[in-house]
């Protein structure tokens, strides 16, 4: 099975200006199987479980750093760790779990760092994953039009 | 991850002097990402993979700028606004001649105040409006390695759309020396024209490179596992698979 | 009033890095062509520009990210002693703040107000320019440079 990969597009100003996050993040995703939103903050992709997902977040002006320091699903608290990287080296990337049940929606928000690294952090809640109602384990078994 | 260096020069009082220090000033948005390294050092943060690859690029734009010249926000065409009669006629000929690789080359443009005026060539300030040019990157980074430099394209006016810009190989840890070669012109006169010539200058400067190992958010390791969706199952979330 | 000499002042801001700290302090960096004149400070957001009676006084910005909107809003002086107007470059939206010294300046610090980002949104604060009596200034340090 194919990975899933989610590109986030920001522009830092426009987020640090406290436009509104559909005016600032832009997600796109990979997925052969149709996406809803594309383009947005509420990009809603398909997923199977056991699909391994991959994030990365891109600054629409390359002289704006920006860096996903976290990503949490359902409002679930993530606990910071005690010996946090920087946020330069995170990435993220995991499997979609087998015990996900077909056809929910799994939104999530993303944490988001720009470059001055003050602490300042700004949350996007808005995508999410929809768990396909196959599950199927290769590409090949999946109806293109699964998850429409 | 690009990194923008912007080098702004008190070109009189250079020529003057006859040196870059104490006359220019090398600005960078890296301050944050590590603890100072000293003046004119630019941190670039690297990244590498489990097998030791590296996991993130790293790109320098050096950008000269003079203390008076025009802001570069303005476009490339600015100048050439002002080029019309009687600066056209030969008598009174503002335009800016250049002498490059022994030859002198005129371009459309006259030399403009940064307050948009145009400036003869025996006005005192006249030289402060002369762009400066990177010339050229080089020193130990680059002999070494660590920095691979090139000319790329930009509407630059006297370097005929060429600007440096480099790659880093964030595997080289620690600090290292480079040079950057400028040049700031000077009028002489030849022939009753004034004709700008090049003085070439190095400044000493430095990069501060870190590099740390890729690590999975979710996991806290280089592998990735599942992902952590809220369930009632007793598996852990972040437990590799 | 007959100019004596004209001394350029050029700002460059990192504007993401204001916009998330919300402060020009340790963001901007003023520059000028005076440093033999007495000027201090410089490269730093509280550069002392030495000028004295009839000089003019011409302020620039450069954004670090070049594709980022960033102007002056506001300098901030005593007309009777300084008389500061805002241009805007002939077929151009792009300004430039000129000034007239009228008399001694003493010590003399002014506001400094940036559009950061965009038209809307200012900053102004964290920055502490002055201008200075060029004759009463002793030599700066000949070493002083700006960095990252």
């Amino acid at each position: 099975m194919p990975p899933l990969n989610v590109q986030v597009f920001v522009d830092v100003v426009a987020l640090l200006l406290g436009n509104p996050a559909d005016d600032s993040v832009f997600l796109f995703d990979d997925s052969f199987c149709g996406s809803e939103d594309s383009g947005t903050a509420k990009l809603a992709s398909p997923v199977w479980p056991r699909q391994l997902v991959r994030w990365s977040v891109t600054p629409l002006d390359v002289q704006t750093p920006v860096w996903l320091s976290a990503i949490s699903f359902d409002g679930l608290e993530i606990p910071a760790g005690t010996n946090v990287p920087a946020p330069w080296a995170l990435h993220w990337q995991g499997y979609a779990p087998c015990w996900l049940a077909p056809g929910t929606r799994h939104s999530y928000t993303l944490t988001l760092l720009t470059g001055g690294l003050t602490g300042r952090t700004i949350s996007i809640a808005g995508p999410s994953l929809l768990v396909n109602a196959s599950t199927g384990t290769t590409a090949d078994s999946v109806p293109i039009h699964a998850a429409a | 991850m690009q990194i923008s260096i912007v080098t702004v020069i008190d070109i009189v009082t250079a020529l003057k002097e006859g040196t870059l220090d104490g006359n220019a000033y090398v600005i960078d948005n890296t301050g944050p990402f590590d603890s100072p390294a000293g003046p004119r050092v630019t941190n670039v943060p690297g990244v590498y993979n489990a097998d030791g690859s590296q996991a993130a690029e790293a790109v320098l734009n050096w950008i000269p700028v003079g203390v008076g010249g025009l802001p570069t926000t303005l476009p490339r065409s600015y100048r050439q606004l002002f080029i019309s009669k009687p600066w056209n006629d030969r008598k009174g000929d503002l335009r800016l001649r250049v002498r490059q690789h022994n030859k002198v080359r005129s371009y459309a443009a006259p030399l403009l105040s940064a307050a948009g005026e145009v400036l003869k060539s025996d006005n005192v300030a006249a030289a402060a409006s002369v762009s400066p040019v990177v010339t050229r990157i080089c020193g130990p980074a680059v002999e070494q390695g660590v920095l691979y430099p090139a000319q790329y394209g930009s509407p630059d006016l006297l370097t005929d759309g060429w600007y440096w810009s480099a790659t880093v190989d964030t595997a080289k840890v620690g600090c290292h020396d480079y040079a950057m070669e400028v040049a700031l012109y000077r009028p002489v006169q030849e022939n009753g024209d004034t004709v700008w010539e090049p003085q070439f200058f190095t400044l000493k400067c430095g990069l501060q490179i870190t590099s740390a190992p890729g690590v999975n958010g979710f996991t806290g390791s280089f592998a990735p596992g599942l992902l952590p969706v809220p369930t009632c199952s007793t598996v852990a979330a972040g437990e590799a698979i | 009033m007959t100019i004596t000499k004209t001394i350029n002042i050029r700002m460059v801001v990192d504007v993401s890095g204001a916009l998330e700290a919300d402060t020009l302090a340790g963001y901007l960096y003023m520059i000028d062509d005076n440093r033999l004149g007495g000027s201090q400070n410089e490269a730093t957001a509280e550069l002392a520009t030495a000028v004295t009676r009839g000089d003019r006084i011409i302020w620039t910005l450069l954004p670090i990210e070049c594709e980022t909107h960033a102007t002056v809003r506001a300098i901030e002086l005593p007309a009777e002693t300084c008389k500061v107007e805002r241009n805007t470059y002939r077929d151009s939206d792009v300004s430039y703040w000129v000034g007239l010294v009228k008399q001694p300046v003493g010590n003399l610090p002014y506001g400094l107000t940036l559009e950061l980002g965009s038209r809307t949104r200012t900053v102004d604060n964290g920055a502490n320019p002055r201008l200075i009596e060029a004759t009463l200034q002793t030599p700066p340090d000949p070493t002083q440079t700006g960095s990252s």
